[in-house]
Protein backbone atom coordinates (compact mmCIF):
# COMPACT_ATOMS: atom_id res chain seq x y z
CA UNK A 1 0.00 0.00 0.00
CA UNK A 2 1.20 3.62 -0.75
CA UNK A 3 1.63 5.98 1.32
CA UNK A 4 -0.67 8.15 -0.17
CA UNK A 5 -3.18 5.17 -0.02
CA UNK A 6 -1.98 4.71 3.76
CA UNK A 7 -2.92 8.82 4.38
CA UNK A 8 -6.29 8.40 2.47
CA UNK A 9 -7.34 4.71 5.03
CA UNK A 10 -5.58 6.42 7.97
CA UNK A 11 -8.61 6.61 10.55
CA UNK A 12 -8.87 10.10 12.69
CA UNK A 13 -6.95 9.94 16.13
CA UNK A 14 -9.46 11.58 18.68
CA UNK A 15 -6.60 12.40 21.27
CA UNK A 16 -5.36 14.61 18.74
CA UNK A 17 -7.98 16.32 18.17
CA UNK A 18 -8.96 16.66 21.62
CA UNK A 19 -5.45 17.68 22.18
CA UNK A 20 -6.22 20.84 19.51
CA UNK A 21 -9.33 21.52 20.25
CA UNK A 22 -8.02 21.64 24.32
CA UNK A 23 -4.70 23.83 22.83
CA UNK A 24 -6.95 26.51 20.98
CA UNK A 25 -8.99 26.68 24.19
CA UNK A 26 -5.93 27.38 26.76
CA UNK A 27 -4.76 29.80 24.04
CA UNK A 28 -7.92 32.03 24.49
CA UNK A 29 -7.82 31.62 27.76
CA UNK A 30 -3.87 32.45 28.07
CA UNK A 31 -5.07 35.54 26.17
CA UNK A 32 -7.71 36.68 28.60
CA UNK A 33 -5.77 36.19 31.56
CA UNK A 34 -2.10 37.47 30.19
CA UNK A 35 -4.68 41.04 29.91
CA UNK A 36 -6.21 40.64 33.45
CA UNK A 37 -2.92 40.41 35.13
CA UNK A 38 -2.09 43.61 32.89
CA UNK A 39 -4.54 45.45 34.42
CA UNK A 40 -4.80 48.16 36.86
CA UNK A 41 -7.49 46.45 38.47
CA UNK A 42 -5.69 43.27 38.89
CA UNK A 43 -2.72 45.40 40.69
CA UNK A 44 -5.28 46.87 43.15
CA UNK A 45 -6.76 43.15 43.99
CA UNK A 46 -2.81 41.95 44.56
CA UNK A 47 -1.54 44.37 46.27
CA UNK A 48 -5.27 44.12 48.59
CA UNK A 49 -4.25 40.42 48.76
CA UNK A 50 -0.79 41.38 50.06
CA UNK A 51 -1.61 43.96 52.71
CA UNK A 52 -4.00 41.39 53.79
CA UNK A 53 -1.65 38.77 54.25
CA UNK A 54 1.28 41.08 55.52
CA UNK A 55 -1.62 42.37 58.23
CA UNK A 56 -1.96 38.76 59.64
CA UNK A 57 1.47 38.09 59.40
CA UNK A 58 3.10 41.53 60.91
CA UNK A 59 1.37 41.63 64.20
CA UNK A 60 2.28 38.09 64.91
CA UNK A 61 6.16 38.45 64.37
CA UNK A 62 7.26 40.52 67.34
CA UNK A 63 5.33 38.70 69.72
CA UNK A 64 6.48 35.33 67.96
CA UNK A 65 10.13 36.45 68.30
CA UNK A 66 9.82 38.15 71.62
CA UNK A 67 8.80 34.56 72.64
CA UNK A 68 11.37 32.65 70.85
CA UNK A 69 13.91 35.15 72.32
CA UNK A 70 12.82 34.18 75.95
CA UNK A 71 12.87 31.02 75.53
CA UNK A 72 15.79 30.73 74.20
CA UNK A 73 17.44 32.87 76.66
CA UNK A 74 16.04 30.63 79.46
CA UNK A 75 17.89 27.52 77.31
CA UNK A 76 20.93 29.25 77.12
CA UNK A 77 21.26 29.34 73.24
CA UNK A 78 22.01 31.32 70.94
CA UNK A 79 18.87 33.37 69.16
CA UNK A 80 19.00 33.92 64.79
CA UNK A 81 20.03 37.47 65.73
CA UNK A 82 23.20 36.73 67.69
CA UNK A 83 23.89 34.12 64.34
CA UNK A 84 23.01 37.10 62.42
CA UNK A 85 25.57 38.99 64.39
CA UNK A 86 28.23 36.39 63.95
CA UNK A 87 27.85 35.77 60.28
CA UNK A 88 28.57 39.65 59.95
CA UNK A 89 31.75 39.46 61.77
CA UNK A 90 32.90 36.37 59.62
CA UNK A 91 32.33 38.42 56.46
CA UNK A 92 34.29 41.20 57.64
CA UNK A 93 36.92 38.94 58.70
CA UNK A 94 36.69 37.56 55.26
CA UNK A 95 37.10 41.31 53.98
CA UNK A 96 39.89 41.71 56.19
CA UNK A 97 41.61 38.40 54.62
CA UNK A 98 40.91 38.98 50.88
CA UNK A 99 42.04 42.85 51.68
CA UNK A 100 45.67 41.01 52.58
CA UNK A 101 45.27 38.73 49.76
CA UNK A 102 45.02 41.46 47.33
CA UNK A 103 48.21 43.58 49.07
CA UNK A 104 50.26 39.75 48.42
CA UNK A 105 48.79 39.60 44.97
CA UNK A 106 50.77 43.31 44.65
CA UNK A 107 53.58 42.48 46.94
CA UNK A 108 53.82 39.32 44.58
CA UNK A 109 54.12 40.86 41.73
CA UNK A 110 56.47 43.50 42.70
CA UNK A 111 58.67 40.35 43.85
CA UNK A 112 59.11 38.71 40.42
CA UNK A 113 59.07 41.84 38.44
CA UNK A 114 55.93 41.38 36.35
CA UNK A 115 52.06 42.05 36.73
CA UNK A 116 51.57 39.20 34.28
CA UNK A 117 52.75 36.71 36.87
CA UNK A 118 49.24 34.56 37.52
CA UNK A 119 48.65 32.81 40.37
CA UNK A 120 47.85 28.87 39.43
CA UNK A 121 44.49 27.51 40.19
CA UNK A 122 44.11 24.40 42.38
CA UNK A 123 43.51 22.21 38.96
CA UNK A 124 46.85 23.99 36.96
CA UNK A 125 48.76 23.03 40.58
CA UNK A 126 47.80 19.80 40.47
CA UNK A 127 48.96 19.02 37.64
CA UNK A 128 52.43 20.80 38.08
CA UNK A 129 51.09 23.76 36.01
CA UNK A 130 51.21 21.80 32.51
CA UNK A 131 48.93 22.34 30.01
CA UNK A 132 46.43 19.50 29.98
CA UNK A 133 43.97 18.75 27.56
CA UNK A 134 40.89 18.04 30.48
CA UNK A 135 38.34 16.72 27.43
CA UNK A 136 37.95 13.85 29.41
CA UNK A 137 36.79 15.33 32.36
CA UNK A 138 33.56 13.58 33.42
CA UNK A 139 31.02 14.22 35.77
CA UNK A 140 32.56 12.47 38.65
CA UNK A 141 35.03 15.25 38.54
CA UNK A 142 32.43 17.74 38.76
CA UNK A 143 32.00 20.03 41.56
CA UNK A 144 34.36 21.87 43.31
CA UNK A 145 38.08 21.30 44.39
CA UNK A 146 40.07 22.70 47.35
CA UNK A 147 41.99 25.85 47.27
CA UNK A 148 45.90 24.82 46.45
CA UNK A 149 48.50 26.28 48.93
CA UNK A 150 49.72 29.73 48.12
CA UNK A 151 52.82 27.74 48.36
CA UNK A 152 52.04 25.63 45.51
CA UNK A 153 52.41 28.74 43.06
CA UNK A 154 54.97 29.09 40.88
CA UNK A 155 58.25 30.74 42.11
CA UNK A 156 60.31 29.90 39.82
CA UNK A 157 60.93 33.55 37.99
CA UNK A 158 61.61 35.28 41.33
CA UNK A 159 64.49 37.30 41.04
CA UNK A 160 66.56 38.31 44.33
CA UNK A 161 64.89 40.97 45.99
CA UNK A 162 64.51 41.56 49.73
CA UNK A 163 61.33 43.30 51.11
CA UNK A 164 62.12 45.74 54.11
CA UNK A 165 60.36 46.68 56.85
CA UNK A 166 57.61 48.83 55.45
CA UNK A 167 57.03 47.05 52.35
CA UNK A 168 59.77 49.22 49.88
CA UNK A 169 61.67 46.67 47.62
CA UNK A 170 65.61 46.29 48.18
CA UNK A 171 67.77 44.28 45.51
CA UNK A 172 70.04 42.12 47.27
CA UNK A 173 73.65 41.28 45.72
CA UNK A 174 73.67 38.58 43.50
CA UNK A 175 75.25 35.04 44.48
CA UNK A 176 77.19 33.35 42.75
CA UNK A 177 75.98 29.87 41.49
CA UNK A 178 78.02 27.26 43.04
CA UNK A 179 79.57 25.20 40.34
CA UNK A 180 80.10 21.47 40.67
CA UNK A 181 83.40 19.99 38.99
CA UNK A 182 83.46 15.68 39.11
CA UNK A 183 87.18 16.10 39.01
CA UNK A 184 88.51 19.16 41.32
CA UNK A 185 85.18 18.90 43.52
CA UNK A 186 83.45 21.94 44.95
CA UNK A 187 85.22 25.06 43.86
CA UNK B 1 -12.07 -10.48 32.56
CA UNK B 2 -9.86 -7.45 31.38
CA UNK B 3 -9.16 -7.79 27.79
CA UNK B 4 -4.95 -7.46 26.82
CA UNK B 5 -5.55 -4.06 24.97
CA UNK B 6 -6.78 -2.99 28.19
CA UNK B 7 -4.16 -3.92 29.80
CA UNK B 8 -1.68 -2.75 27.47
CA UNK B 9 -3.30 0.94 27.98
CA UNK B 10 -3.31 0.33 31.78
CA UNK B 11 0.40 -0.20 31.55
CA UNK B 12 1.45 2.71 29.56
CA UNK B 13 -1.00 4.80 31.55
CA UNK B 14 1.20 3.39 34.99
CA UNK B 15 4.67 3.74 33.04
CA UNK B 16 3.26 7.62 32.72
CA UNK B 17 3.10 7.90 36.03
CA UNK B 18 6.12 7.06 37.15
CA UNK B 19 7.77 8.90 34.78
CA UNK B 20 5.65 12.22 35.93
CA UNK B 21 6.31 11.18 39.43
CA UNK B 22 10.06 10.47 38.97
CA UNK B 23 10.18 14.05 37.47
CA UNK B 24 8.07 16.37 39.94
CA UNK B 25 9.73 14.59 43.02
CA UNK B 26 13.38 14.18 41.98
CA UNK B 27 16.12 16.93 40.86
CA UNK B 28 18.29 16.32 37.85
CA UNK B 29 21.40 16.59 37.93
CA UNK B 30 22.40 20.16 36.37
CA UNK B 31 25.96 22.23 36.83
CA UNK B 32 27.48 19.21 36.04
CA UNK B 33 30.82 21.36 33.85
CA UNK B 34 34.08 20.71 35.84
CA UNK B 35 35.12 23.83 37.66
CA UNK B 36 37.06 25.13 40.64
CA UNK B 37 36.06 27.78 43.41
CA UNK B 38 38.69 30.50 43.74
CA UNK B 39 37.74 33.04 45.43
CA UNK B 40 34.61 33.39 48.44
CA UNK B 41 33.35 36.51 50.30
CA UNK B 42 30.10 35.94 52.55
CA UNK B 43 27.58 33.75 50.45
CA UNK B 44 29.09 34.46 47.41
CA UNK B 45 31.31 32.20 45.17
CA UNK B 46 33.80 32.77 42.02
CA UNK B 47 34.02 29.59 40.37
CA UNK B 48 36.71 28.92 37.35
CA UNK B 49 35.41 26.44 34.92
CA UNK B 50 38.19 23.83 34.00
CA UNK B 51 39.44 24.84 30.53
CA UNK B 52 39.41 21.84 27.96
CA UNK B 53 41.33 23.99 25.22
CA UNK B 54 45.29 24.13 25.61
CA UNK B 55 46.31 27.42 26.81
CA UNK B 56 47.86 28.53 23.14
CA UNK B 57 44.80 28.36 21.70
CA UNK B 58 42.44 29.99 24.18
CA UNK B 59 41.48 33.29 23.76
CA UNK B 60 43.23 35.91 26.28
CA UNK B 61 40.80 37.57 28.14
CA UNK B 62 38.40 36.18 30.46
CA UNK B 63 35.10 35.91 31.14
CA UNK B 64 32.72 36.50 33.62
CA UNK B 65 29.22 35.59 34.50
CA UNK B 66 27.20 37.21 36.64
CA UNK B 67 23.72 35.90 36.85
CA UNK B 68 20.36 37.59 38.46
CA UNK B 69 19.78 37.68 42.08
CA UNK B 70 16.61 36.05 42.65
CA UNK B 71 17.19 32.78 40.70
CA UNK B 72 20.79 30.01 40.95
CA UNK B 73 23.09 30.34 38.05
CA UNK B 74 22.87 26.80 37.34
CA UNK B 75 21.05 27.57 33.96
CA UNK B 76 23.98 29.01 32.27
CA UNK B 77 24.96 25.26 32.72
CA UNK B 78 22.12 23.52 32.57
CA UNK B 79 23.08 19.84 31.51
CA UNK B 80 25.62 18.34 29.43
CA UNK B 81 25.43 18.64 26.05
CA UNK B 82 22.52 21.86 26.43
CA UNK B 83 25.20 24.32 28.91
CA UNK B 84 26.21 27.78 27.59
CA UNK B 85 29.12 27.50 29.75
CA UNK B 86 30.16 24.38 28.68
CA UNK B 87 30.17 25.58 24.78
CA UNK B 88 32.14 28.56 26.15
CA UNK B 89 34.67 26.72 27.42
CA UNK B 90 34.71 24.44 24.44
CA UNK B 91 35.42 27.35 22.29
CA UNK B 92 38.28 28.63 24.13
CA UNK B 93 36.93 30.80 26.57
CA UNK B 94 38.21 31.31 30.35
CA UNK B 95 34.89 31.35 32.14
CA UNK B 96 34.13 32.45 35.21
CA UNK B 97 31.07 32.11 37.29
CA UNK B 98 29.68 34.75 40.37
CA UNK B 99 26.97 32.62 42.16
CA UNK B 100 25.83 35.54 44.76
CA UNK B 101 24.48 32.60 47.21
CA UNK B 102 21.22 32.37 49.01
CA UNK B 103 21.20 35.68 51.30
CA UNK B 104 20.14 35.01 55.18
CA UNK B 105 18.66 37.06 57.44
CA UNK B 106 21.85 38.83 58.31
CA UNK B 107 22.22 39.97 54.48
CA UNK B 108 18.61 41.92 54.38
CA UNK B 109 20.88 45.22 54.37
CA UNK B 110 23.27 44.05 51.31
CA UNK B 111 22.39 46.68 48.40
CA UNK B 112 23.31 47.56 44.86
CA UNK B 113 26.07 49.40 46.04
CA UNK B 114 27.38 46.34 47.93
CA UNK B 115 27.26 44.12 45.05
CA UNK B 116 28.29 46.29 42.41
CA UNK B 117 30.81 48.16 44.97
CA UNK B 118 32.30 45.80 47.11
CA UNK B 119 31.71 42.13 45.57
CA UNK B 120 32.49 43.10 41.61
CA UNK B 121 35.60 44.98 42.26
CA UNK B 122 37.37 42.47 44.35
CA UNK B 123 36.11 39.07 42.04
CA UNK B 124 37.84 41.16 39.03
CA UNK B 125 41.05 41.44 40.76
CA UNK B 126 40.74 37.61 41.79
CA UNK B 127 40.50 37.45 38.22
CA UNK B 128 43.00 39.39 36.81
CA UNK B 129 45.37 37.64 39.30
CA UNK B 130 44.12 33.80 38.79
CA UNK B 131 44.17 34.59 34.40
CA UNK B 132 47.39 37.14 34.75
CA UNK B 133 45.91 39.34 32.76
CA UNK B 134 44.75 42.63 33.13
CA UNK B 135 41.11 42.84 31.06
CA UNK B 136 38.11 41.23 31.15
CA UNK B 137 34.81 40.78 30.04
CA UNK B 138 31.39 40.12 31.48
CA UNK B 139 28.18 38.93 31.27
CA UNK B 140 25.28 39.79 32.99
CA UNK B 141 21.93 38.70 32.56
CA UNK B 142 18.74 40.45 34.01
CA UNK B 143 19.11 41.77 37.32
CA UNK B 144 23.21 40.85 36.36
CA UNK B 145 22.85 42.86 33.69
CA UNK B 146 21.77 46.36 35.88
CA UNK B 147 24.14 45.13 38.52
CA UNK B 148 27.75 44.71 35.38
CA UNK B 149 26.12 48.08 33.85
CA UNK B 150 26.25 49.74 37.00
CA UNK B 151 29.85 48.34 37.76
CA UNK B 152 30.90 49.25 34.10
CA UNK B 153 29.83 53.06 34.48
CA UNK B 154 30.99 53.38 38.19
CA UNK B 155 34.35 51.43 37.62
CA UNK B 156 35.39 52.37 33.61
CA UNK B 157 39.22 52.03 34.07
CA UNK B 158 39.18 48.62 36.33
CA UNK B 159 39.72 46.85 33.01
CA UNK B 160 36.02 46.00 31.63
CA UNK B 161 36.50 45.71 27.72
CA UNK B 162 33.54 43.48 26.97
CA UNK B 163 30.07 43.67 28.23
CA UNK B 164 27.49 41.68 27.45
CA UNK B 165 23.92 42.06 28.24
CA UNK B 166 21.08 39.31 28.49
CA UNK B 167 17.72 40.37 28.85
CA UNK B 168 18.53 43.87 30.57
CA UNK B 169 15.82 45.77 32.62
CA UNK B 170 17.14 48.86 32.25
CA UNK B 171 14.78 52.12 30.85
CA UNK B 172 11.71 52.09 33.12
CA UNK B 173 10.04 54.71 31.22
CA UNK B 174 7.44 53.32 29.20
CA UNK B 175 5.51 52.20 31.92
CA UNK B 176 2.57 50.99 29.98
CA UNK B 177 4.76 47.56 29.03
CA UNK B 178 6.09 46.82 32.82
CA UNK B 179 3.64 44.83 34.32
CA UNK B 180 5.71 44.61 37.35
CA UNK B 181 6.11 48.18 37.40
CA UNK B 182 2.23 48.27 37.73
CA UNK B 183 1.52 45.21 40.29
CA UNK B 184 4.87 47.58 42.36
CA UNK B 185 3.23 50.54 42.07
CA UNK B 186 3.52 52.64 45.34
CA UNK B 187 -0.06 52.85 45.24
CA UNK B 188 -0.54 48.95 45.55
CA UNK B 189 2.65 47.68 46.90
CA UNK B 190 4.39 49.03 50.79
CA UNK B 191 7.56 47.65 49.45
CA UNK B 192 9.02 48.79 52.92
CA UNK B 193 6.26 46.61 54.83
CA UNK B 194 7.13 43.48 52.86
CA UNK B 195 10.60 43.92 53.89
CA UNK B 196 10.00 44.88 57.59
CA UNK B 197 7.78 41.56 57.55
CA UNK B 198 9.77 39.49 55.77
CA UNK B 199 13.68 40.78 56.34
CA UNK B 200 14.40 39.86 52.71
CA UNK B 201 11.92 39.29 49.80
CA UNK B 202 10.85 35.70 49.94
CA UNK B 203 11.75 33.64 47.03
CA UNK B 204 7.97 32.09 47.02
CA UNK B 205 6.48 36.08 46.11
CA UNK B 206 9.22 36.08 43.32
CA UNK B 207 8.47 33.16 41.68
CA UNK B 208 4.58 33.59 41.97
CA UNK B 209 5.25 37.02 40.37
CA UNK B 210 7.46 35.58 37.53
CA UNK B 211 4.73 32.96 36.69
CA UNK B 212 1.50 35.12 37.06
CA UNK B 213 2.65 37.10 33.94
CA UNK B 214 2.01 33.93 32.16
CA UNK B 215 -0.53 31.96 34.29
CA UNK B 216 -1.79 29.51 31.87
CA UNK B 217 1.29 28.90 30.46
CA UNK B 218 3.22 28.61 33.97
CA UNK B 219 0.43 26.86 35.77
CA UNK B 220 -1.14 24.42 32.90
CA UNK B 221 0.53 24.77 29.77
CA UNK B 222 4.09 23.38 31.13
CA UNK B 223 2.49 20.66 33.18
CA UNK B 224 0.56 19.57 29.65
CA UNK B 225 3.84 19.67 27.56
CA UNK B 226 5.44 17.12 30.13
CA UNK B 227 2.32 14.62 29.63
CA UNK B 228 1.99 15.32 25.82
CA UNK B 229 5.68 14.50 25.57
CA UNK B 230 6.11 11.53 27.87
CA UNK B 231 6.65 8.92 25.36
CA UNK B 232 9.82 11.15 24.67
CA UNK B 233 12.56 11.02 26.38
CA UNK B 234 14.65 13.53 25.23
CA UNK B 235 12.03 16.26 25.77
CA UNK B 236 11.28 14.31 29.33
CA UNK B 237 14.87 14.38 30.37
CA UNK B 238 15.13 18.54 29.32
CA UNK B 239 11.59 19.66 31.10
CA UNK B 240 13.15 17.64 33.98
CA UNK B 241 16.28 19.55 34.16
CA UNK B 242 14.53 22.84 33.80
CA UNK B 243 12.21 22.13 36.35
CA UNK B 244 15.05 21.58 38.73
CA UNK B 245 15.93 24.85 38.53
CA UNK B 246 13.04 26.96 37.75
CA UNK B 247 11.14 25.47 41.38
CA UNK B 248 15.19 26.46 43.16
CA UNK B 249 14.23 29.84 43.59
CA UNK B 250 16.31 32.10 46.21
CA UNK B 251 15.11 35.09 47.89
CA UNK B 252 16.25 38.37 47.47
CA UNK B 253 18.32 40.41 49.85
CA UNK B 254 16.06 43.39 51.52
CA UNK B 255 18.24 46.18 50.48
CA UNK B 256 18.54 45.36 47.01
CA UNK B 257 15.35 44.69 45.98
CA UNK B 258 13.86 47.85 47.69
CA UNK B 259 16.40 49.29 45.32
CA UNK B 260 14.90 47.69 42.65
CA UNK B 261 11.13 48.52 43.21
CA UNK B 262 12.24 52.34 44.02
CA UNK B 263 15.03 53.70 42.33
CA UNK B 264 14.51 51.26 38.90
CA UNK B 265 10.80 50.55 38.32
CA UNK B 266 8.91 53.84 40.21
CA UNK B 267 11.91 56.00 39.72
CA UNK B 268 13.89 55.19 36.42
CA UNK B 269 16.98 56.71 38.18
CA UNK B 270 19.93 54.54 36.34
CA UNK B 271 18.74 55.63 32.88
CA UNK B 272 18.25 59.37 34.20
CA UNK B 273 21.31 59.40 35.76
CA UNK B 274 20.06 59.83 39.28
CA UNK B 275 20.86 56.66 40.60
CA UNK B 276 23.10 57.04 43.58
CA UNK B 277 25.58 54.07 44.73
CA UNK B 278 27.95 54.76 47.74
CA UNK B 279 27.85 58.70 47.33
CA UNK B 280 28.50 58.23 43.64
CA UNK B 281 26.05 59.07 41.14
CA UNK B 282 25.84 56.41 37.94
CA UNK B 283 26.41 58.21 34.96
CA UNK B 284 26.02 55.48 31.76
CA UNK B 285 27.72 58.00 29.37
CA UNK B 286 31.70 57.08 31.56
CA UNK B 287 30.51 53.43 30.30
CA UNK B 288 33.13 52.56 27.53
CA UNK B 289 33.31 48.94 27.42
CA UNK B 290 32.05 47.44 23.82
CA UNK B 291 28.68 46.50 23.88
CA UNK B 292 26.46 43.64 23.08
CA UNK B 293 22.99 43.69 24.58
CA UNK B 294 20.87 40.87 23.45
CA UNK B 295 16.86 41.32 23.56
CA UNK B 296 14.61 38.36 23.86
CA UNK B 297 11.80 39.50 21.21
CA UNK B 298 9.51 37.66 23.26
CA UNK B 299 10.48 38.61 26.64
CA UNK B 300 7.48 39.08 28.53
CA UNK B 301 9.33 39.46 31.76
CA UNK B 302 11.98 42.18 30.01
CA UNK B 303 10.24 43.60 27.64
CA UNK B 304 12.64 44.60 24.42
CA UNK B 305 11.82 48.92 25.06
CA UNK B 306 13.98 48.00 28.48
CA UNK B 307 16.97 47.18 26.91
CA UNK B 308 17.55 49.16 23.74
CA UNK B 309 18.17 52.80 25.10
CA UNK B 310 21.29 51.77 26.49
CA UNK B 311 22.93 52.18 23.52
CA UNK B 312 22.62 55.80 23.26
CA UNK B 313 23.82 56.65 26.70
CA UNK B 314 26.92 55.30 26.94
CA UNK B 315 30.26 56.58 25.12
CA UNK B 316 31.07 52.86 24.35
CA UNK B 317 32.55 53.25 20.49
CA UNK B 318 31.87 49.77 19.70
CA UNK B 319 28.18 49.04 20.42
CA UNK B 320 25.11 46.58 18.97
CA UNK B 321 21.90 45.49 20.07
CA UNK B 322 21.00 41.91 18.76
CA UNK B 323 17.26 40.84 18.69
CA UNK B 324 16.40 36.70 18.90
CA UNK B 325 13.17 35.21 18.96
CA UNK B 326 12.06 33.47 22.63
CA UNK B 327 11.62 34.43 25.91
CA UNK B 328 13.67 35.94 28.77
CA UNK B 329 15.41 32.28 29.39
CA UNK B 330 14.27 30.25 26.06
CA UNK B 331 17.17 32.31 24.17
CA UNK B 332 19.83 31.22 26.45
CA UNK B 333 18.36 27.47 27.64
CA UNK B 334 15.78 26.99 24.99
CA UNK B 335 16.36 24.40 21.93
CA UNK B 336 17.63 26.84 19.80
CA UNK B 337 19.81 28.47 21.95
CA UNK B 338 22.77 26.89 20.74
CA UNK B 339 21.84 27.54 17.13
CA UNK B 340 21.57 31.29 17.47
CA UNK B 341 22.26 32.95 20.95
CA UNK B 342 25.45 31.24 21.87
CA UNK B 343 26.74 31.18 18.29
CA UNK B 344 26.66 35.19 17.87
CA UNK B 345 27.38 35.75 21.58
CA UNK B 346 30.49 33.57 20.61
CA UNK B 347 31.29 35.09 17.52
CA UNK B 348 31.10 38.45 18.94
CA UNK B 349 33.53 38.18 21.73
CA UNK B 350 36.68 35.98 19.93
CA UNK B 351 37.91 38.62 17.73
CA UNK B 352 37.75 41.57 20.81
CA UNK B 353 39.22 38.86 23.38
CA UNK B 354 42.16 39.00 21.72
Amino acid sequence: MSEAEAGATKQPDPTEQFREMRDAYLAIWSKSLIETVNSESYAKASGAALNGLLAVAAPLKEPTEQMMLKMLQQLNMPTSADFAVLAGRFTNIELLLDNLDAKLDRIESLVTGSTSERQKTPSESASDGADVDRSNANSANAGVRAKAPRAARTTAQKKPIALRAGGTLKRTATVKPVRRNSRKGIR
Amino acid sequence: MVEAPAMDQLSILEERLKTVTRVMTSKAPIAQTPKELVWTLNKAKLFRYVPVVPQKDRHRIPLLLIFALMNRPHILDLRPGHSFVEYLVGQGFDVYLLDWGVPGLEDKHLKFDDYTLEYMPRVVRKIKAVSGVEEVSMLGWCIGAILTTIYASLRPDDGLRNLILLTAPLDFSNREKLTFGRWTDERYFDVDKVLATFGNMPAEMIDYGAKALKPVENYIGNYLKLWDNLDNPKIVESWHAMNTWVTDNIPVAGGAFRQLIVDLYRHDRLMKGELMIRGERVDLSRMRANLLTVIAEGDHITPACQSESIVTKISSQDKQIYRVPGGHIGIMAGNAAHKRTWPHIEQWLAPRSK
